[in-house]
């Protein structure tokens, strides 16, 4: 086969794959859910004090939630909004290591504060971590 | 050998410093680009910048999912680099490193799947897909572009230096 050939062909599975995973995102995302949800919100600070915050709300995401109540503060970034402060307190990165980590349920949240849907029932922790 | 060592050291924080300036920008990274530069000009010693590097990582962001995964990924892509070190074709190299960023990912499941099982490790991969995609595009890109003239760059530096 030509060494042009092959380019070729390596150059359209790299497509199909761009597309197919592509597709396989859109297909697998969580879909944003309506109507009214109950969630609770629980935060554990650096003195592992903890905090239960409860809320009834009709929005779709976490974080339009917890920034419109100013539990959350946050800078937007490439990645989405990173939470700086949360119930008053500031988890500084370049100061110690720290940051805000974001748990639903029992689990290490795989999406960012703004890009996790709500259900109605969910449970999520913020927990003061260091790095 | 004390000018390698140098050297070594200056690539690998060359390449921290190249990391953290385009940090802004989600998964658009200098880092596979010039990983893939030393593997094949450098070869098995590719292996020194690219752990300094690492270890930079580790010192500045501490121990995580990114962290541990950076300890194999980065090797692979050295590897694969170093196994089609006689390709000439810049698109080649394009696709190669477009290849590494799409499935970059998919490279960390198993460091997902041991810290939180087959449901985390599916969660983490397909949330992360949209990045993966920019990563393959820039990546492609920077290497379609970039390679083949730094490739020869550090060939000549290398071999009036050592």
């Amino acid at each position: 086969m030509k060494k042009n050939t092959k380019l070729t062909l390596c150059l359209v599975t790299l497509l199909a794959a761009v597309a197919l995973l592509g597709a396989v995102y859109l297909a697998a995302r969580p879909s944003p859910v309506t109507g009214e949800k109950s969630i609770a919100v629980t935060v554990v600070h650096a003195d592992k004090s903890e905090k239960i915050f409860r809320y009834e709300t009709d929005a779709e995401y976490l974080g339009s939630v917890l920034m419109e109540d100013g539990l959350v503060k946050g800078e937007q970034g490439a990645y989405g909004l990173y939470i700086k402060e949360v119930d008053g307190e500031v988890a500084d990165f370049a100061v110690n290591g720290a940051y805000w980590a974001l748990f639903e349920g029992e689990e290490y949240a795989t999406t960012g504060i703004d890009a996790t849907v709500l259900e109605d029932g969910d449970q999520f922790s913020l927990v003061y971590t260091l790095g | 050998m004390a000018g390698q060592v140098a050297l070594f050291g200056v690539l690998g924080a060359l390449t921290f410093a190249a990391k953290v300036a385009m940090m802004a920008l989600p998964n658009i990274e200098p880092v596979s680009l010039l990983i893939m530069v030393y593997a094949v000009t450098l070869g098995k010693k590719c292996l020194f910048p690219m752990y300094i590097y690492v270890i930079l990582e580790l010192l500045l962001y501490g121990i995580g999912i990114w962290s541990i995964g950076y300890l194999y990924v980065w090797a692979i892509l050295a590897l694969a680099a170093w196994l089609l070190r006689d390709m000439k074709s810049p698109l080649g190299w394009a696709l190669v490193a477009g290849g590494f960023g799409l499935l970059f990912g998919a490279l960390f499941t198993p460091v997902c799947l041991l810290l939180g099982g087959p449901a985390f490790a599916l969660s983490w991969w397909l949330s992360g897909i949209p990045f993966d995609l920019i990563h393959c595009g820039a990546n492609f890109a920077l290497v379609l572009i970039l390679f083949v003239p730094l490739r020869r760059l550090m060939t000549r530096l290398l071999a009036e230096r050592f």
